[in-house]
């Protein structure tokens, strides 16, 4: 457990993370570094994506699965790992 | 008999106007009423004549036509017999009721409730018109006799008519016969029962016993009478007796039973049918328009049942939408899981609560797949309701953050992370082409490009790439470094102080090239790690030899490290530091073991080789240079040398049995492993060794660099030299050759990297790198797969370098190598 603080507050720490959001399985925020209003949105919306991803790898093959979802736009990075009972989201700033 | 029939019929009509126009149901079918007054009957009357005229005979050809009645006489209740029996039959009680006729009605009923049973059979077996022409015979006698008896009264007055002869024969006859049964009352009424049986037995013979029949009738009615009449006299008897009644249910009597003909159109009785019909049905519509005093009509009303309201309720049926969406997946997942259920149910139970969170999210995950965008809205809105329960958040969120998954996830993740950060510069370690982020605003890569662009106009140089320090180590000094096996991104960094006075445990950590920021794996030492390999065989355990002299091996496999084996507990352990440790492939041994095993080297001379079994770590000498023994010849003494450490060790790279030890007297030895007692050759060198390395490409030769400043250049077989480098005034501390190129080697000192290219010049170093101000190189590895170097210095930064602009050689790298020492050899001797 200890480690995995550890894990996280490096994360938090490197150059451009933006913030970090632990999503359950239902798509309600556990864990977050970014105020209320943006972690549900992100929350939210991430969570439908991840889904329509997943269900896209595995309609190809159903014994694929999604492991790591990165979203790249113009000003940021979401990253999403994803599994069976969370989500991992990290938006960063790699130009920073 | 057509004829027959027909008069049957005929009686059938009328019968059958009787029934229609007598509305009212007689429920007791044996009960008679004399009905129909005078009138009726006279109405009757032209038709009795002709009936009278006509034969009736039954199926079997006897004659069974109704006796009429004694004689008609005028005003006489006799006309019609037939008629009148059988409106007797089915009048109802609109009758008017006669004396005579009621009594008649009681002992007609009487007669007929007595002899219901006598002619039960009779009437049953017979066929219906068969009946009633027997009931119309049988009622006649009673009539008759009632008739008879009233006349008699009057007697002698209606007896001599204008009758048939036959009734005035049966008159006679019966006469005599009452006459002769008055006398026997008492005897004939215990023979009713028998006669009874009479009948009974009688059935069959139907003709015959007509008449018996009758007489039989007339008896019983007579005694009927007379036990009424006696009635007064055995009351007192049979009333003790008890008589035994039983009733039984007659058989179902039909009283009408006309069954329809049909009749060809062809048959000669067709047109005579057909004015019947006809005649028919002007009557029946004369029934509603004429004749209203022949017909009654009779209303009846049945009881309408009362209604009742009544009222139920039950619960509202709840009705629930449900949809589904079944992709690809989907079904596959069903079809795995219901394979897997059977096995799967005994692990669910004895786990505890955190599973049905774990299943709720489960299908939570399932049902939310069909979730629509309108679903989305509602979880945002349930998002910001359930984010103020923190206490089942927290702990949803141990449990997630426990999972190994999660853990795995946080690795990818800041992998990921420092990619980014890191792109560029691991692309160039790992030779890759720097791709451009075209969306960042700041573009650095052009800066450094520009630097470097400038700098590395051709000449080779060291370019920095990346830097392995984290705050863990910042500030410790590296002393050693070695490279996993397998996979050439892991590097182990020993970080320690054994120079300084006190000993303070020292640190060993892993990194993973993939992320300069913080190492994989961090442990501890008790005491200054010296030297650190890894194996070949068991990848993932390290060997550590220490400044006190213990030798252990790690596991880092895991994220928490485990010691394996220690040498502490040993007792032929080393007390000396140890100063390098190697894994090495033993050769044929007779155990037969196949494992590689840690050899490490240690100052108190001895060159050990440990082994790992069960729970001992135990060693055994390889080679013990502790105590030299000078054998003087001349004197035959034993003189013990100074004890020589040994600094430094290398096994062949294909002969696993032989190996180069460096000393720090100055020569060195080539040993055998299997032979532990003497060398095979020794090297002339005057000064402590500080590093021997084999060539990786050629099996000759290996490298040796002393404090003496100078690097020499051995081949086996010579036992000095071949070729000598020098270019610093230092302590060379190490020397390394590159795995790349033949004729590449790198050496340092505590200042300065030197890249030597045997093939650009013997004389001067290739490449000299000074390492940054303020810290000293404290170590050199080169990186397998890539033209790196790792320098690690005293500030605890191991610094990737990439050699630039050094052309590498060619395919013939072994040749090369050959030819300079080959020119080199040729030129030494």
């Amino acid at each position: 457990m200890a480690e995995v603080e550890e894990t996280l507050k490096r994360i938090q720490g490197q150059n451009g993370v933006q913030g970090i959001i632990i999503v359950n399985s239902e798509g309600i925020p556990v864990k977050t570094t970014l105020d209320n209003p943006s972690t549900v949105q992100y929350a939210g919306l991430i969570h439908q994506l991840v889904m329509k991803a997943r269900s896209t790898i595995r309609d190809i093959d159903p014994q694929n699965d999604l492991t790591f979802l990165r979203i790249r736009s113009k000003k940021n990075e979401i990253m999403i790992a994803p599994d069976k009972d969370y989500f991992l989201i990290v938006i960063q700033n790699p130009s920073d | 008999m057509p004829e027959s029939i027909q008069c049957s019929q005929d009686k059938f009509q009328h019968a059958a106007f009787l029934l229609t126009h007598r509305s009212s149901a007689r429920s007791s079918r044996s009960s008679i009423s004399v009905g129909g007054g005078r009138k009726r009957r006279k109405s009757r009357c032209p038709d009795q004549a002709l009936r009278r005229a006509v034969r009736v005979l039954d199926v079997n050809g006897n004659d069974v036509t109704p006796l009429p009645l004694h004689r008609s006489e005028p005003g006489d209740v006799t006309s019609q017999p037939d008629r009148r029996l059988l409106d007797e039959l089915f009048s109802d009680t609109e009758s008017d009721p006669v004396k005579s006729s009621s009594s008649f009605c009681g002992t007609s009923g009487s007669s007929l409730l007595g002899s219901s049973g006598i002619f039960d059979g009779p009437s049953l077996t017979n066929d219906s018109e068969h009946s009633i022409a027997r009931l119309d015979t049988s009622i006649n006698p009673p009539i008759r006799e009632v008739q008879w008896k009233r006349d008699n009264v009057k007697q002698h007055v209606t007896e001599e008519k204008q009758h048939v002869t036959e009734e005035k024969q049966h008159v006679t006859e019966e006469k005599q016969h009452v006459t002769e049964e008055k006398q026997h009352v008492t005897e004939e009424k215990q023979h009713v029962t028998e006669e009874k049986q009479h009948v009974t037995e009688e059935k069959q013979h139907v003709t015959e016993e007509k008449q018996h029949v009758t007489e039989e009738k007339q008896h019983v009615t007579e005694e009927k009478q007379h036990v009424t009449e006696e009635k007064q006299h055995v009351t007192e008897e049979m009333l003790a007796e008890g008589l035994d009644t039983c009733l039984s249910e007659t058989d179902t009597i039909s009283t009408l039973d006309i069954l329809s003909i049909f009749m060809s159109e062809d048959a000669d009785d067709a047109e005579a049918l057909n004015e019947r019909n006809v005649k028919y049905a002007e009557l029946c519509k004369n029934r509603l328009d004429s004749g209203e005093y022949r017909y009654v009509e009779r209303p009846m009303q049945t009881f309408n049942g009362a209604l009742k309201d009544k009222q139920t309720q039950t619960d509202k049926m709840a009705l629930v939408d449900e949809g589904a969406t079944a992709s690809v997946w989907d079904i596959y997942d069903s079809f795995c899981n219901q394979n897997k259920t059977p096995s799967g149910e005994e692990d669910v139970y004895p786990e505890t609560t955190m599973n049905t969170s774990k299943g709720q999210e489960q299908r939570a995950w399932q049902s939310s797949n069909c979730s629509s965008f309108s679903t989305a809205s509602t979880i945002c809105s349930k998002i910001e309701m359930e984010m103020c329960e923190d206490s089942f958040n927290d702990y949803e969120l141990e449990l997630i953050m426990s999972s190994e998954s999660f853990q795995y996830s946080l690795l990818v993740m800041e992998r990921s992370i420092v990619a980014n950060i890191f792109q560029t510069r691991v692309a160039a370690y790992r030779q890759l082409p720097a791709m451009e982020d075209p969306d960042s605003t700041v573009k650095p890569g052009a800066e450094e490009r520009n630097e470097d662009g400038e700098e590395s106009s051709s000449s080779p140089t060291l370019e920095h790439v990346l830097t392995l320090s984290c705050k863990l180590t910042r500030g410790c000094n590296i002393t050693t470094m070695a490279l996993h096996k397998k996979n050439p991104d892991i590097l182990a960094v020993g970080y320690g102080d054994f120079e300084s006075k006190n000993q303070k445990p020292s640190l060993v950590c892993c990194w993973c090239l993939k992320n300069p920021t913080w190492p994989e794996r961090v442990f501890n030492c008790h005491s200054c790690v010296t030297s650190l390999d890894f194996s070949a065989d068991h990848p993932n355990q390290l060997a550590v030899g220490m400044h006190a002299g213990t030798v252990a091996i790690y596991d880092v496999s895991q994220y928490n490290v485990t010691c394996i084996a220690d040498s502490s507990d040993c007792f032929k352990k080393h007390v000396k530091p140890v100063w390098q440790v190697n894994w090495i492939k033993p050769a044929m041994t007779l155990s037969g073991e196949d494992m590689d095993a840690v050899v490490s080297v240690s100052e108190d001379g001895r060159m050990s080789k440990w082994s790992h079994s069960s729970n001992r770590f135990d060693c055994s000498d390889l080679m013990n240079l502790g105590k030299k023994y000078a054998k003087i010849k001349k004197t035959k003494q034993v003189l013990p040398l100074a004890v020589t450490s040994v600094f430094c060790v290398d096994f062949h790279p294909t002969d696993s049995n032989t190996y180069v030890v460096g000393t720090s007297e100055g020569p060195i030895h080539k040993g055998c492993v299997s032979n532990n007692l003497n060398f095979l050759d020794t090297y002339q060198h005057s000064l402590p060794v500080n590093h021997i390395e084999w060539s990786p490409f050629s099996s000759d030769v290996f490298l040796s660099c002393s404090s003496a400043r100078i690097i020499h250049l051995w081949r086996k077989d010579l036992f000095t030299p071949l070729l000598s480098f020098t270019s610093t005034q230092m302590a060379v501390d190490a020397v390394k050759w590159s795995p790349n190129c033949s004729t590449i080697f790198a050496a340092r000192n505590e200042e300065q990297v030197e890249i030597w290219d045997l093939n650009l010049s013997t004389m001067h170093p290739t490449i000299v790198h000074h390492a940054a101000a303020g810290v000293k190189v404290k170590s050199l590895l080169f990186t397998r797969g890539t033209d790196c170097v790792l320098v690690g210095d005293t500030d605890g930064q191991v610094t990737v370098y990439r050699i630039k602009n050094l052309r590498v050689g060619g395919d013939k790298q072994v040749d090369s190598l050959d030819d300079i020492i080959n020119s080199a050899a040729s030129s030494h001797i």
